[in-house]
């Protein structure tokens, strides 16, 4: 309702820098806010351009920027005591600005829309005029490949880490492998998930993978520590997944309820990414605990009924 | 004794009653002898000089000619920069207004609604400009008498983009000083000081520094080569004089 009524909600500005009282200046002011209005995404754009193009109107020579600079320095006079002016344009008169907006918030249209204008600029510019995008659609695209870059780095070094440590801990590289295996699952579940429904990576759902992997990781490592214990006790694989899970499983499965349901409420809020987040936390809270009872106990006994074969050959 | 000390008490403060009394005129008459000394020219020629001066302290300069016939008739013809050479803005009884541009050839009129818009990047505004007598257009208040001035509040008549006045006048000469101007909200937003010089039998404003107090933006408007009462006729105040 915001982008019916205001015309959109992100600020762009196109700059130009150059003679604003040259007539080629202004019409390529033009040709480029009428470049701006074909995407359905923008539908107000204004410049000083438009005044003159007015106030050219309003001497009876039609709409359009008069072809004479002395034209447009007398309609200029005419616009300089207007409040709109300063915001238009600077001071000594060489750099101008087109005002407008977008209205998605998607970054894939923000993608292509700054794409397809930087495309425009660059076919454009000339020596007389420098043009410039600016304000925030660009400001999102260099934000998304930053959000993008460190959500690679990120997760990668949190699994080498959790793997590492849990490695040790168990004083085991294969067991910490084990352990990362059900919560690397739920995370290709997650992004999945997100690609399917398509809830776009943004500032709060950027989060989810990060926070998925530190809470979910808790669900194997009870698995886990439970396994080895009984596993010591009476040396037998599948029994000692039958305790682990008759004990630990009913905590763990009371925990991803009980987690699961307190970020569900988050559906419930105004704000869209955060309805993302509270679901795919919840998501990737029952992908884990899944995981963490049906996926590592599988592999446990793999793992083990290898070492039980191999200590039953000797 | 004590009748001749009362009488001495009674004659000094009739006395003083009859010096306060003089002096004690009121505010519509004041108004009415700044009008007179502003307005009593029949015309008046002039060069006039505008110089811009933004928050940086950068100066600007154009020049304009001016003629004037009464109180409502006046033609106002920039000279420099080249530019703007040519430029001419007519403005006639009953806020009737036409703005000429050469590179057109061609006059157009100013509606009535784009006069509380600043005049050419001046800080006057097109209001500012015309020469309506105060006291067709204010009512006004005395705040204070001092030794050299008298102090009056403004509060326009009709329709105005401020809420009120204040203008500083001269006690001897009814010339204003100072005009400080404040918006609908209470706030001052701009000021006059005018500087007067006496030519011939009339009083002239030859500076009249307007500051924008919002903007932090100055205007100074200086007149010079001024000639009073040459006998201007009608035909200089018209469309087809604009137009050429």
């Amino acid at each position: 309702m915001m982008q019916k009524k205001f015309g959109g909600s992100l600020p762009v500005f196109v700059v130009f820098k150059g003679d604003l009282q040259s007539p080629d200046v202004l019409q390529l002011m033009i040709k480029t806010q009428q470049f701006l209005k074909e995407d359905p995404n923008v539908s107000v754009a204004q410049s000083v351009a438009d005044l003159i193009e007015q106030m050219n109107d309003a001497m009876g020579e039609g709409k359009k920027i008069p072809d004479d600079k002395a034209k447009i320095e007398q309609l200029w006079f005419l616009l300089e005591g207007q409040e709109v002016m300063p915001q238009l344009v600077n001071d000594d008169l060489t750099k101008g600005v087109i005002q407008s907006k977008f209205a998605s918030v998607d970054s894939k249209n923000i993608e292509a829309f700054t794409e397809k204008m930087n495309r425009f600029i660059e076919e454009n510019r000339n020596e007389n005029c420098q043009i410039e995008l600016t304000g925030m659609p660009s400001v999102y695209v260099k934000l998304n490949n930053s959000l993008i870059n460190s959500q690679y780095n990120s997760l990668l070094i949190a699994i080498v880490l959790v793997i590492l440590i849990v490695g040790s801990i168990l004083k085991s590289v294969s067991k910490g492998i084990y352990t990362a295996i059900p919560i690397i699952a739920t995370i290709v579940v997650l992004f999945g998930f997100m690609g399917i429904t398509g809830i776009p990576l943004d500032i709060a759902t950027v989060l989810v993978a990060s926070i998925a992997l530190g809470i979910g990781i808790d669900y194997s490592i009870h698995v886990i520590t439970g396994f080895n214990h009984y596993l010591k006790e009476n040396g037998d694989a599948e029994k000692a997944i039958e305790y682990v899970i008759l004990s630990s499983g009913k905590a763990i499965v009371i925990n991803v309820i009980s987690v699961s349901a307190g970020f569900l409420v988050l559906l419930f809020s105004q704000i869209v990414p955060l309805q993302n987040f509270g679901l795919l936390i919840a998501i990737s809270m029952i992908g884990s605990g899944f995981g963490a009872l049906t996926l590592l106990p599988a592999i446990l006994i793999l793992a083990n009924r290898k070492r039980k074969i191999t200590a039953n050959n000797h | 004794m004590k009748s001749i000390f009362r009488k001495v008490v009674f004659t000094a403060l009739i006395g003083t009653g009859s010096i306060l009394f003089v002096n004690a005129q009121d505010a519509p008459t004041i108004l009415k002898k700044m009008d007179d000394v502003m307005y009593s020219p029949k015309d008046m020629t002039g060069e006039n000089t505008i110089v811009l001066i933004d928050k940086a302290g950068n100066e600007e300069v154009r020049e304009a000619t001016i003629k004037q016939k009464g109180t409502d008739k006046r033609m106002f013809r920039f000279t420099s920069p080249a530019s703007q050479a040519g430029i001419a803005v007519l403005s006639l009884p009953n806020d009737v207004m036409y703005m000429y541009l050469p590179a057109f050839g061609r006059e157009r009129r100013i509606a009535s609604s784009a006069k509380n818009q600043n005049f050419a990047g001046t800080d006057f505004s097109y209001d500012d400009m015309e020469s309506v007598p105060f006291s067709d257009k204010y009512t006004p208040k005395l705040l204070k008498t001092e030794d050299n001035v008298f102090v009056l509040e403004l509060t326009p008549k009709g329709r105005s983009d401020y809420s009120k006045v204040i203008v500083t006048i001269d006690k001897e000469h009814y010339y204003p000083m100072l005009m400080e101007y404040y918006d609908r909200g209470g706030n001052k937003v701009k000021q006059a000081k005018y500087t007067f010089k006496k030519i011939g039998n009339y009083w002239n404003a030859a500076e009249i520094e307007m500051t924008d107090l919002k903007k932090n933006h100055k205007t100074k408007m200086q007149m010079s080569d001024v000639k009073y009462d040459t006998g201007l006729s009608d035909d200089e105040f018209t469309v087809r004089k604009l137009v050429q």
